[in-house]
């Protein structure tokens, strides 16, 4: 068992997790949080898959993605925020649900 | 009662037979990807090679600056792109009100006014660092830009003034740099040379410094905007 292993299937394992999150949570705070960790689920994966094979040194492509992936990771979570917040001043609810409540 | 919304966030809320349906394809998930991940091609290869051959064509020296900013700038132009259209969703969700100005805010605490005071000239420092490393190094645009966006956000809770306070065409215009700088030198490139984005090895340099501090000050301006875009209307 290799570090390149032990960090892609930890990655694997994350995104694995928080895709159950994601599909189980109905508060839209949980989904949000949830989507997040599967992109850092993907991140680690992506970040380790760059190191798998060292012989220049880690592949710089990967590497490339993950950045831009998460500045954009940060604008699609401040978009989400940002409908859950318009979705709780019109409805009074944080949550996909068929009961009613407060929020 | 905070605590009780924090329950209330993280409680399962799922019902039974969907959880455990759920649970299983989760698991059926990450063994598929598990088992993919030990089939990967483990012979030297990929990409880095072909990064390192051409890195002396691209005007810098750091790998991951080469490939985000000459080899694969398609990807970077993108990116601001959809981190412009990220900020447009947040503005229009808003409801067509301005960004909360300085003044919005009850009068910030001295422990607060004091630290902002120290903090932003050391990030504005750190982020004119960290987008000259990009160069050599791990650094460049991104990395500086985020700095700038706290340090905007840091401002504002000081009570100082920050995004919202530009004029709203000096700000449209530092939201939109990075976007335009990357138009202009596809432009150019198309005009001037054969293929789009194509940077000639003797200006690749230059050009890319260029392109990055554009990129810094809208990737800067859009982290800052995004924020005080979050921020409840005070009225």
């Amino acid at each position: 068992m290799n570090t390149y292993l032990l960090y892609s299937i930890t990655g694997v394992l994350l995104f694995a997790l928080a895709l159950y999150g994601a599909a189980t949570g109905r508060h839209l705070l949980r989904k949000i949080m949830a989507l997040n960790i599967m992109g850092s689920g993907i991140f680690l994966l992506l970040i380790s898959i760059a190191r798998r094979n060292m012989t220049d040194g880690p592949d710089p492509v990967p590497q490339a993605m993950v950045l831009t992936g998460i500045v954009v990771t940060l604008a699609v979570t401040a978009f989400a925020i940002s409908l859950a917040r318009r979705i709780f001043d019109q409805s009074g609810r944080m949550r996909f649900s068929e009961k009613e409540d407060a929020g | 009662m905070a605590g009780d919304r924090l329950d209330d966030i993280l409680s399962p809320e799922a019902t039974a037979p969907f959880s455990a349906a759920l649970t299983a394809v989760a698991m059926v998930i990450a063994a598929l990807l598990t088992v993919a991940v030990f089939e990967l091609d483990r012979e030297p290869g990929g990409l880095t090679s072909a990064v390192i051959e051409n890195l002396d064509d691209t005007g810098v020296e750091h790998p991951v600056t080469a490939v985000l900013l000459n080899i694969r700038s398609y990807d970077t132009w993108f990116e601001l792109v959809v981190l412009l259209l990220g900020l447009i969703g947040v503005l229009a969700v808003r409801g067509g009100s301005d960004l909360p100005p300085a003044s919005s805010l009850p009068r910030a605490g001295d422990l607060l006014v004091g630290l902002v005071r120290i903090l932003v000239p050391a990030m504005v420092m750190v982020a004119g660092y960290l987008l000259w490393l990009g160069k050599y190094d791990a650094g460049g645009a991104f990395q500086a830009g985020v700095v700038l966006g706290v340090a905007l956000v840091l401002l504002w809770y000081g009570g100082f003034p920050s995004a919202a306070d530009l004029p709203a065409g000096v700000l449209r215009l530092g939201l939109a740099s990075g976007v335009i700088g990357f138009l202009l030198v596809a432009l150019t490139t198309i005009v001037g040379g054969d293929v789009m984005l194509e940077l000639p090895p003797p200006y690749a340099g230059g050009v890319i410094v260029v392109i990055e501090t554009l990129a810094t000050v809208s990737i800067g301006l859009t982290v800052g905007c995004l924020v005080l875009g979050l921020q409840p209307e005070r009225s």
